[in-house]
């Protein structure tokens, strides 16, 4: 059987004061829960800003592709190229070596969108270092 | 020195590049203003939290002082 806890008393010399930190305290934890409130609204904002930026830059993505169908399928390494002298005279311009730009039919491994972008990074790479 | 022969296009594609490259640029504009959004919305969370720590230091002061005066009358 457990032994009855004694009563045990404690002089509070300042009532008014522990009673007004118990309240202030009270007070306190109702704005840290608002303020939770007023965080998670914050973040569903930026979540869906986010989301937002990221379909805008998909978008962006796409019509860059649109813009590079738009242009002429051209390898820049099949290019001929003039040597630019200080005497070089008006010529026709020699018919151009158009090639139709091989579509990679590397078929890609499954992986994440990560993966994807950096081998799309890797042709763009590429492309430049052969410019 | 050599140069890269010129490329010619054809006039109606000339529209859909100049029409396709407004269209990004106007992208480009909403991505900008989103990033915007986006750093404007961290700087509120930054202040939220920091704001939530000093209210939280707030409670543990006052507790601290009722705990002194609950429990160690004493000390006061």
């Amino acid at each position: 059987m457990p032994a009855k806890e004694k009563g045990f008393y404690v002089g509070i010399s300042n009532p008014i004061d522990v009673r007004r930190n118990l309240l202030e305290t009270s007070k306190d934890i109702i704005q840290i829960l608002k303020r939770y409130e007023s965080l998670h609204r914050i973040k569903e904002e930026k979540r869906a800003e986010m989301n937002k930026f990221r379909s805008t830059v998909s978008e962006i993505t796409q019509l860059m592709l649109r813009l590079k169908t738009s242009l002429p399928p051209v390898r820049i390494e099949d290019l001929p190229r003039r040597e630019v002298t200080e005497t070089t005279t008006r010529k026709p311009i020699a018919p151009m070596a158009v090639k139709r730009a091989k579509v990679s039919q590397e078929s890609a491994a499954p992986g994440s969108e990560l993966d994807r972008l950096e081998q799309e990074l890797g042709k763009i790479e590429d492309k430049l270092k052969s410019l | 020195m050599s140069k890269n022969m010129p490329v010619f296009i054809k006039v109606e594609r000339y529209e859909d590049i100049s029409k396709t490259i407004t269209k990004i640029r106007q992208m480009l504009k909403d991505a900008k203003d989103s990033l915007d959004k986006i750093s404007n919305l961290r700087g509120q969370e930054e202040r939220e939290i920091e704001e939530w720590n000093a209210e939280l230091e707030a409670v543990e002061e006052r507790l601290t002082t009722i705990e002194e005066t609950l429990l160690h009358p004493e000390q006061i």
